[in-house]
């Protein structure tokens, strides 16, 4: 693979896209979710649309604030409907999940959708005994009974990689180390073998070898399992082996979107590149200078004309400032969407402006 | 575990002491002279002080007290100088009263103030949420003094629901009779309770639904109601325990309070007799047992909260 | 390791027990380095490892049990509080945590200043003008920022705000924990590059610690890797990322996550998680995690011995050169 944008052979097909082939798993087209605030309504989560196949990993890349963790609940429809306002559409194995009844939703939580959260202390209760929060789901979807459900229990605690599940099984999550409560985390995710797993930061808080197991958990079951994972996070190293595409998201919106790959050695949006120049690398020698971008992402609070990233972009243009630009193609992959005027050299691949509700 | 309940025994042994100690001096310090109360005020100045060396009130007060503790811990708690009733005897008649109108008052408060709290904190200033927090401040301004006589006469005497003052009827002799006569006085001490239960409790829900992991069990696709009871209860519960503490010896002095003016006799009534016949022996003796009563059922709640949060530890 | 008179700073053999209960916790064991002047030296390990305990007892925030700390030919450990208190002024922290590191209620002009009002070294227009300037140093406009409060700044801010406050003193050491590990990205290489850039104009020595290996790379002169409160392995940065000794450095770089798409490290994951500081393992501390352990590692705990020029490691059965060690990798 080659830098700076020169095209490069790659097998579009290895990476199933909506669009191609079977129907998606997930369509999400549009999607808007805003917060009301003291200070005015706070769009998080500002028109994205992306489809997802099945069997796909999808990462989604962004800073703090970029609105990636608000997406992936808003792709649950998780949020508490109380201060939250949500429209578009997110379309899940052929059913609309926006605005869909609370009845229908939960009989798809943890049954068909299921999410694995950052922090594993935050996310397990303190005063329950482990083998009642993975069984719980079980019994409910599918109607197990208490001792088939233990047993089942046992058995993807053994999964995950948990040695002695039978004693692990009565333990509270305060008993458990950091790396093993993350474990946990993802055997009541996967309890009910659900088609689409949401990982939302899931090896953040973690040691850097702890880390690596639980990322390589992740692939080993989402491939034993034949199920799609969007996995949430605000560091590329985390998906730069193991998504097969990549969004990069900035100010709630989805900037840049391609097969991984891709993302690194194509990149066509100026804010993409400048999250992987100023990503420290080990195969860097040290000293290196960081190409650091000034500023910081701007206030949601406060309606954006333009390009969100115009007022630190290098390449940006009087137009950037006045008129957003649209998810574009670029003209030699028709998957690979990015949102910029002035796209980085190679940019003579963009093809035409086609609205890029589906990728 | 075992080193933990030592330890905590020990200290209840320290608390018990000094217990033993202020309720020994609080009745020697009570005004009033008990041979004027068995004598008559008309009697000789020999026979009283024949009656106190009897008594053995004419003895240093660490004298008294030694003798009065070394025969509380072999059991017996003397007798009253009044009734010459044994003060066990006395205590046995009317202790199970109080304890029953406790438990009773505990059960109902518990029963309102859970429930309510569950479904107001799903909706903090929902309907429901501002129309129980009004009314919990409205009863906050009640004491049971005032309540209680405002209870008799809506229920007693306007609509003759619950029996008025005197009409307590022992659990021996019908058990549906003695929970209707002991049920006002049970709804006064509740209510007393009900608006500490829910807003303890509230508050701490509240807290604990904002926590991640009630958002995990709503991933699970759990119903809502399940959360409530099952995830977000339980951790919400340690302040509700800590204010049941709080509350015990509040309850007592309430439920004697209440006993004194609807004429039950139970240990408050009983107290307020001996008090006003500077019956020494009983006084301590009843003094000396709530207290025993207040220190035992603490102790019993400090335990629950490692129950209630494995977190707590115990060492 | 031999202590080099030009060090800057010099530990040797760093103690520190904490008391857990009946039991005393060993957060360091025996912890020997030296910095010099003008250096960085990263100190990287996992959590639990007592790289944070380590920066805090140099600081003598931490009270050490044992060894020595020499900074700039004075001995620090047993030095009485008003000494201390100046020989303190020569070394600086700043912390993980920049929002909270700060009082919020305070404005950023008197936040920075406050090291010159408790030593009442500089006044008036002088004081002023050193704070501006040490403001303008990190990157952040004096007019806009003098008067904001610490609330109201943002986090990279804060934590521009905090590196000024220590700097305004002079300091010639800087000791940094975690300074980037609560910032984005973008904020994250401003922060790193301001720090490259202050050394370099202020002539700084630097101790970095951090758990991100690829940015204790990019800061560090030399980086020292810690397990259980032990060193494992010191060595020139490049040197100790191209060809590491000890097992548990190659562990570490093999299981961390560059942002690549193309992998071509051979990856060894480690099994299991550190053991509890409360029961360290007899021996070499990582023994329990080592695909190369033998008998010898249980039976005595490895020296740090130089193997190389300025490349030191505490191994019975280092890994050579070549990056082939006495062990197969999976």
């Amino acid at each position: 693979m080659t830098q700076g944008g020169i095209e490069v052979d790659l097998d579009v097909e290895r990476f199933p896209v909506a669009g191609f082939g079977a129907a998606p798993l997930l369509v999400v087209d549009d999607l808007h979710t805003t917060f009301t605030t003291p200070r005015g309504p706070l769009r998080a989560v500002d028109g994205v649309s992306f489809s997802l196949g099945h069997n796909e990993t999808l990462g989604i890349v962004g800073e703090s604030g970029s609105g990636k963790t608000v997406l992936s609940r808003s792709i649950m429809s998780l949020l508490p409907r109380a201060d939250v306002e949500q429209t578009g559409s997110v379309v899940f194995d052929g059913r609309e999940m926006v605005g869909a009844p609370a009845k229908e939703l939960r009989a798809l939580w943890g049954a068909k959708i299921a999410m694995v959260f950052q922090d594993p202390m935050a996310a397990l209760n303190p005063v329950v005994r482990i083998g009642r929060q993975i069984t719980e789901s079980l019994r409910l979807h599918l109607d197990l009974d208490r001792r088939e459900a233990t047993a089942q229990a046992l058995s993807l605690l053994g999964q995950v990689g948990i040695a002695s599940p039978e004693i692990r099984i009565r333990s509270y999550p305060h008993q458990l180390s950091g790396g093993m409560r993350q474990r946990v985390m993802i055997a009541i995710a996967l309890a009910c073998s659900p088609r689409l797993l949401l990982a939302d930061e899931p090896t953040t808080g973690l040691d850097v070898t702890v880390q690596a197991q639980i990322l390589d958990l992740l692939v080993e079951m989402q491939a034993e399992r034949n199920m799609a994972v969007i996995l949430v996070t605000h560091d590329l190293g985390v998906v730069a082996t193991r998504a097969d595409r990549i969004a990069v998201m900035y100010a709630g919106r989805i900037v840049e979107i391609a097969a991984t790959e891709r993302i690194f050695g194509d990149t066509a949006m100026p804010y993409t590149r400048a999250l992987l120049e100023s990503t420290p690398r080990i195969s860097n020698a040290s000293h290196t200078r960081l190409a650091a971008i000034d500023g910081r992402p701007p206030d949601l609070s406060v309606p954006i004309t333009g390009c969100a990233f115009s007022e630190r972009c290098p390449s940006a243009t009087e137009r950037c400032g006045i008129e957003a630009p649209p998810l574009t193609s670029a003209r030699d992959d028709p998957t690979h969407l990015f949102a910029c005027w002035n796209p980085l050299p190679g940019a003579l691949r963009v093809r035409s402006a086609s609205k890029g509700a589906s990728s | 575990m075992a080193r933990y309940l030592l330890r905590r025994f020990l200290t209840l042994l320290g608390i018990l002491f000094a217990i033993s100690v202020g309720a020994f001096l609080l009745v020697h310090l009570l005004p009033g002279d008990p041979t004027v109360t068995i004598l008559g005020p008309n009697d000789t100045a020999h026979n009283r002080a024949v009656l106190m060396a009897q008594l053995g009130l004419n003895q240093p007060l660490w004298h008294q007290y030694l003798t009065w503790m070394s025969n509380v811990l072999q059991g017996n708690l003397g007798q009253s100088f009044v009734t010459h009733q044994s003060v066990s005897s006395a205590l046995s008649h009317a202790f199970p009263i109080d304890l029953e109108l406790i438990i009773m008052s505990q059960v109902i408060a518990l029963v309102i103030a859970i429930p309510l709290a569950l479904a107001s904190a799903r909706r903090p200033n929902g309907h429901l949420d501002r129309a129980s927090t009004t009314a919990s401040f409205a009863l906050l301004a009640l004491p049971p003094f005032i309540l209680v006589v405002l209870l008799v006469l809506i229920f007693s005497v306007h609509f003759h629901v619950f029996p008025g003052p005197s009409s307590y009827v022992p659990l021996s002799q019908n058990v549906v009779s003695n929970l209707h006569s002991l049920a006002l006085p049970a709804i006064v001490l509740a209510l007393g309770s009900v608006v500490i239960y829910f807003r303890v409790l509230r508050a701490d829900l509240i807290a604990t639904l904002q926590e991640e992991f009630i958002t995990v069990a709503r991933s699970k696709g759990l119903s809502d109601r399940y959360i409530m009871w099952r995830h977000a209860l339980r951790p919400s519960s340690i302040s509700l325990l800590a204010s049941a503490g709080l509350n015990i010896s509040s309850l007592v002095a309430g439920a004697f309070v209440v006993e004194f003016l609807l004429a039950i006799p139970g240990l408050g009534f009983e107290l307020v007799n001996s008090i006003q016949q500077v019956d020494y022996l009983m006084v301590q003796g009843i003094a000396l047992f709530v207290a025993v009563v207040v220190v035992v059922l603490n102790f019993i709640l400090d335990f629950l909260f490692s129950v209630i949060d494995p977190r707590i530890a115990r060492d | 390791m031999s202590h080099s008179d030009d060090a800057l700073l010099s530990v040797q053999g760093l103690e520190v027990t904490f008391k857990k209960g009946r039991h005393g916790v060993q957060a360091v064991s025996g912890v020997s380095f030296d910095v010099f002047e003008g250096e960085t030296l990263g100190l990287v390990g996992e959590s639990g490892c007592g790289k944070t305990t380590t920066g805090r007892s140099i600081m003598q925030l931490v009270t050490p049990t044992g060894g020595r700390v020499v900074f700039d030919g004075q001995e620090l450990t047993g030095l009485r509080r008003k000494d201390l208190r100046r020989a303190r002024t020569g070394m600086q922290m700043v912390f993980q945590d920049p929002i909270s590191s700060l009082n919020p209620r305070r404005k950023v002009f008197d936040i920075v200043a406050e090291p010159l009002d408790i030593w009442g070294t500089q006044t008036g227009a002088q004081r002023t003008s050193t704070v501006r300037t040490m403001l303008d140093a990190v990157g952040l406009d004096p007019d806009a920022v003098s008067d904001r409060y610490a609330r109201e700044c943002s986090g990279g801010q804060c934590q521009r705000v905090s590196i000024a406050r220590s700097l305004v003193m002079r300091p010639k050491l800087l000791i940094c924990d975690e300074i980037v590990s609560a910032l984005d990205v973008s904020v994250q290489a401003q922060i790193l590059n301001l720090l490259e850039d202050l050394k370099a104009q202020y002539n700084l020595t630097v101790v970095f610690i951090a758990h991100d290996l690829a940015v204790v790379k990019n800061v560090s002169d030399r980086v020292a890797v810690m397990y259980l409160g032990r060193l494992c392995e010191v060595a020139p940065a490049d040197d100790l990322y191209s060809s590491p000794a000890h097992p548990y450095t190659a562990d570490l770089l093999s299981a961390a996550l560059d942002a690549s798409p193309i992998s071509t490290r051979e990856r060894i994951v480690l099994t299991g998680e550190p053991p509890s500081a409360i029961d360290p393992p007899s021996g070499c501390r990582f023994r329990t995690r080592c695909p190369s352990a033998q008998r010898a590692c249980a039976e005595g705990a490895p020296a740090l011995i130089e193997i190389a020029p300025r490349h030191s490691v505490a191994c019975h059965f280092p890994l050579t050169r070549s990056g082939e060690g006495t062990r197969s990798s999976t």
